[in-house]
This record gives structure tokens, sequence and C-alpha cells, in this order.
């Protein structure tokens, strides 16, 4: 106990031989931005600044009915912010290398996101050796491109964009436009809290704004709805559609009207330009196989097949009702190879009827 | 002090001697296999022979089977395995079914070959990997008035005879509002004491005997024939199927 005065008392002999000691008062919170490093006694002026966290609004899908949950990927959630600067780079020439060519260019609304072209031409002046594929209800698809060489639609928005005979720009370029336009750069920031733009998050807002590409609003489906009813030769087409008597809905089956797979329908016995699937797969099982497309809206993606050959919905069932061509891939289920399904002309109308059924106007006018 | 103990030790005694009411650690591992008459699945040549004498491959081999499970054979309980499994010949992560831990006692292993009615309705499982492959539309068939398939398919075996180009579809399913789905079971036992390690099964199918003893021929197209439909069913019930043990 003594000790410990004789202690005390030491100390306060040493502060009071301090003549210049001076306690400084100010703010002592490390936190606050005034904060006083010298700043011994805390004399309640600390101040702080106001952070406001970056915040989006969520874009919410509702599952059209009998769909899947759409795939969206964890590292791209859909936000309103996200989605709409999407929309305003799928329409803006900017991603291409002259300024001319974007990616509604070629996927044109009123074709359902296709276009009428066999093929479509590049900035170049170059065409392209397969038909645009109809745009929608892609959140739903498990692989992309005829030949499915993509299994995101980030991965696949990257790739008309640098190519030769597409948008033919680079990435260096396109990121050095967007980032020289402030209201992207604003536009950005707002998505994506990001300072500089990359090829990254231009490919993920056209990745968000293609996933609220959705078509679920024909006939058909206000029929399915009960809200209206199907002509005569429309159910006739559609039980034709869905029996093995036409036998579309094994690929073209389910409320996506596609199966996210890859077939041959014997459309060559030989001496094929395009090998499909197997050009990713290496796999000689794969030739001549291409993925299914979805038959909504079809009435306004023509022309048809891969190779858009077919320039009508007539000549497809035509293809169809006369067998096809066998080649060692051609799909078991095309099992009337050279007879076909012997549809009389007015089941092939009904089928067709059927098929423009699925037109969704609201859709493809609004 | 000394009662309380000998309480407690009497409980751990009597606990450590109900070994058959214990939840031990072993699995059962279920792998899909496929033959025809035993023979290895050709995808090329037509070398099987069906029992109407037609020659074919098999290209396409993707099944439903559903309420997989582990009856007690003394029937106070089951153990549910997995409520549908899709069998897909061309992707071999669909070629095996992994349990959860098994409790003690002796089993017989069942299931449904594909859906029963009640849950084989259309979109029912539209989150699953088999949904858009073995969908079968479920509708009246706007002139006979007859609800036509429904759901899901069972089977699609598919594939080339008699030449390379002309193909047949066996493809199973409802068909007109019947239900064509079979129960299988299988005399293994499948006994789970405190000693068994994890327990391994061949689930094999012989293609070939879905053709015969009642005579199935093989056609383009026989998802609207009842007939057909019912001799696949009877066929199946019949042994397609058996169980083979590998491992204890």
């Amino acid at each position: 106990m003594n000790r410990g005065i004789i202690i005390l008392l030491v100390v306060l002999l040493f502060f009071s031989c301090k003549k210049d000691l001076i306690i400084v008062e100010g703010c002592t919170d490390q936190m606050a931005s005034n904060w006083n490093a010298t700043a011994l006694y805390d004399d309640g002026c600390c101040l702080y600044d106001t952070i406001i966290p970056f915040q989006t609004t969520p874009y919410n899908i509702i599952t059209p009915f009998g769909f899947p949950d759409m795939i969206i990927p964890e590292n791209n959630p859909l936000t309103v912010e996200g989605v709409q600067l999407g929309e305003k780079l799928f329409n803006d020439p900017i991603l291409s290398a002259d300024n001319t060519l974007s990616c509604s260019g070629c996927h044109i609304k009123a074709n359902s996101f296709s276009e009428n072209n066999q093929y479509s031409t590049g900035i170049d002046n170059i065409e392209g050796f397969r038909n645009a594929s109809a745009l929608i209800n892609l959140g739903w698809n498990t692989s992309f491109n005829w030949d499915g060489s993509v299994q995101t639609l980030e991965e696949q928005v990257f790739e008309p964009v640098t190519n030769p005979i597409e948008m033919h720009d680079t990435w260096v370029n396109v990121e050095s436009k967007l980032n020289s336009d402030t209201i992207y750069k604003n536009l950005f920031k707002n998505a994506f809290n990001i300072d500089y733009i990359d090829s990254i998050h231009v490919v993920k807002a056209i990745a968000q704004f293609e996933r609220t590409i959705i078509s679920v609003d024909s006939k058909y489906d206000k029929w399915m709805r009960q809200e209206l009813q199907l002509s005569p030769s429309e159910l006739n087409g559609f039980a034709i559609f869905n029996s093995e008597k036409g036998d579309c809905f094994h690929c073209h089956g389910t409320e996506m009207f596609m199966d996210n797979d890859f077939h041959n329908n014997g459309l060559d016995a030989n001496n094929f330009a395009d090998l499909g699937r197997a050009n990713i797969t290496n796999n000689a099982d794969d030739i001549a196989k291409f993925k299914t497309p979805t038959l909504r809206n079809i009435e306004f993606t023509a022309p048809y097949m891969h190779d858009g050959r077919f320039s009508t919905l007539e000549e497809v069932i035509e293809h169809y009702n006369s067998g096809g061509n066998y080649s060692p891939t051609v799909d078991p289920l095309m099992k009337k190879i050279g007879v076909g399904l012997q549809l009389t002309n007015t089941e092939k109308q009904d089928l067709i009827n059927f098929l423009k059924a699925l037109s969704d106007y609201n859709f493809l006018n609004n | 002090m000394k009662n309380l103990l000998s309480v407690v030790f009497l409980a751990l005694i009597l606990i450590s001697c109900g070994s058959d009411q214990e939840i031990n650690d072993t699995k059962i591992f279920l792998n899909f296999s496929h033959n025809v008459d035993g023979n290895p699945v050709s995808t090329d040549d037509l070398s099987h022979t069906n029992l109407a004498g037609e020659n074919y491959n098999v290209l396409t081999l993707k099944y439903l089977i559903s309420d997989i499970k582990l009856i007690s054979n003394e029937k106070d309980h089951e153990k549910i395995i997995k409520d549908v499994h899709f069998v897909d010949l061309s992707d071999p992560s669909t070629m095996f079914i992994e349990s959860d831990i098994i409790e003690n006692g002796s089993y017989t292993l069942q299931f449904r070959f594909g859906l029963d009615a009640n849950t084989n309705i259309a979109d029912n499982f539209t989150n699953e990997n088999f949904h858009t492959t073995m969908q079968w539309p479920q509708m009246i068939d706007p002139n006979s008035g007859m609800l036509m398939g429904g759901g899901y398919h069972y089977m699609k075996l598919e594939g080339s005879y008699n030449n390379d180009s002309t193909f047949y579809n066996t493809h199973t399913g409802p068909t007109m509002g019947m239900d064509y789905s079979f129960l299988c079971s299988f005399d293994v036992p499948i006994n789970i004491n405190n000693s068994t390690n994890n327990l391994e099964y061949a689930i094999e199918m012989n293609i070939n005997n879905w053709y015969g003893p009642e005579v199935v021929n093989l056609e383009p197209a026989i998802m609207m024939n009842m007939p057909t439909q019912m001799n696949l069913m009877m066929n199946g019930m019949m042994g397609v199927f058996n169980l083979q043990g590998l491992l204890d």
C-alpha cells in the first residue's frame, strides 16, 4: 500500500515539473473524418461522413406457367438498372468497329429478335453462314448458338462484338468508346458501381436485358389460360403436334416449345456444309446436329433451319412430311426416313394454323 | 451418489443393448447397368435380336423410376431412397444413386417403373433435368375426346432395326388415361447391422426382355397403342430388371 502511494507521488511530481504540458482536446474516434491522432481528450466534436451504400433495384422475373425457374448466374442478378443499361447497349451500334451495327441490327423485335435474311451481314459486308436465332425466352436455355458453343448468355455476348464477320470490333476499342461517354459512365456506375467500364460488365448488362425478353402471351397461351378458344383447325393441329402423327412435341415440347437438346433432323444425306454440334464436341456422333429452336413466334422468324434453307412454314412441314434424308447421325425420332408423316393437305394446314397460334402479337408489336 | 451412478450405469447398458434400433453409418449405393441378353448394348451394329426375330441396336435409352425405397421385412417401416430418378444411357452421371444412412434391419428394395397416375401430371417436374426430354403432353384429343398421353414418358428406347435407316421408338407411358407404370421388387435380402459396411448393388436391365415373352414388335410409333403398352408393362413386370449385390 505504501509502495503504491510512493509511486503515485513520484508520477505527480514528474508531471508537475513539466511546465509545457498541454492536454490536447479533439476527436479521438478513428472512424470519424476529423479524427485527431494527438488528441488525448474527446471534446465531442467528431464528424462522420454519410456513406450511402451502393444499391440497385431488383428486377423480378415471374416464371411463366409450365416453365422452369429461370437460370440466372449468381454473379449477375437482374436489376432494373442493369436491364435498362443492357437494352441501351443492345440497341447501340457503339459495339461495332465502325459504329454502324448494333445487336438489334440482326435481331429485330418484329421478327421475334431474329431477322428475315437467310444470313446476317456484318459491318464489312460479309455474310455469315447461319441464320440469326430468335432471342426470346433465352433465360431458360442451357446452351446458346446453333451448335451450343457456349453455356451462358454472358459468354454468348462476348462473341459477336469481335467476330470479323459481325461487329468486327475489339473489346479494347469498345471499352475506350464507352469510357469516354459520360452517359454510359453514369449508367454503369448506377448498375454495377464501377468507375471503369470493362467488357465483363458490358456482357453482364446485355445478358440481363436478354433474360427479360419473354414471350408467353400468344393465342395458345390465352387458350391455356381459358381466355379464348382455339379454332377447330388449330385444335386439330395441336393434336397432330402432340401425337406421333406429327411428332413435333418430342423435340419442340413443353411450354417452351424446345428441348434444349441437339438433333440431326435429316436435312442432308451427306456433304454437310456445317458440322454443327460436332464442331464443338469433336465427336462424330454429333455431326449435323443443331440446337432445337423454340417454335414460339415461329410465324415471324423465317427463314427456317440453322442455314435458313426454308423460306416458309409450308416448306418446313413438307420436309417432315416427306421424311428427310438418312445419315449416320440422323435422330431416331425421324422414324420414317424417306416416307415421312404422310399428312393430308388439310392436316398440314391445321398444323400450320396451330403453329401460327404461337404468335405473341402483344410482344411483337409493343 | 452411489445410487445415482448405478442408475446411469444401468441406463447405459440398456441403450447399448438396443442395437437393432441403432442408426449406423451404412449407406446403399445403386448402380444402373444395361445389357441385351447379357451382351453389351450395341449402338452401331444391328447385333441384337428380339423374340420377334427383328435385329436392332440401341441409340437412345432414357427412363424414369420412382418411389425408390427399402421396405423393412417386418413391414414396420420404410426408407425412401429417392422420389424420382432419371436414367440416361448417354449420361454416366445418371447411373448412380446414393442413399442416406439406413438404420439396422432386413429390407427388400422396391421401385416403380415410371410414375404413377397421381404423380405423372404435366409440368409436375419443371425444374428436373428430365422435364424437357421426357415430357408427354397431357391433352384431350379433340377428335376422340380421349386423354392422350399425360405428364411424362416412362421410357424412351430408340434405335435402328432391320436396316440402319429404319427406326423404332419404344416409348412407354400413360396412354388414353391408363396408368402403365408398375412396381419392381427384388428377392435379394438387404441386411444391415452394426458391422455392415456400405452396400452396393447393380440394378440391371435386360433390354431384350421388353420384347418378350409377350411379343412386342419394333415399330416407329406405339404411343397411342394400348395393347402394346400393356404388353410392355407385362414384360417389364416379368423380368426386365434384376438386382445384383456387388459389395458387402
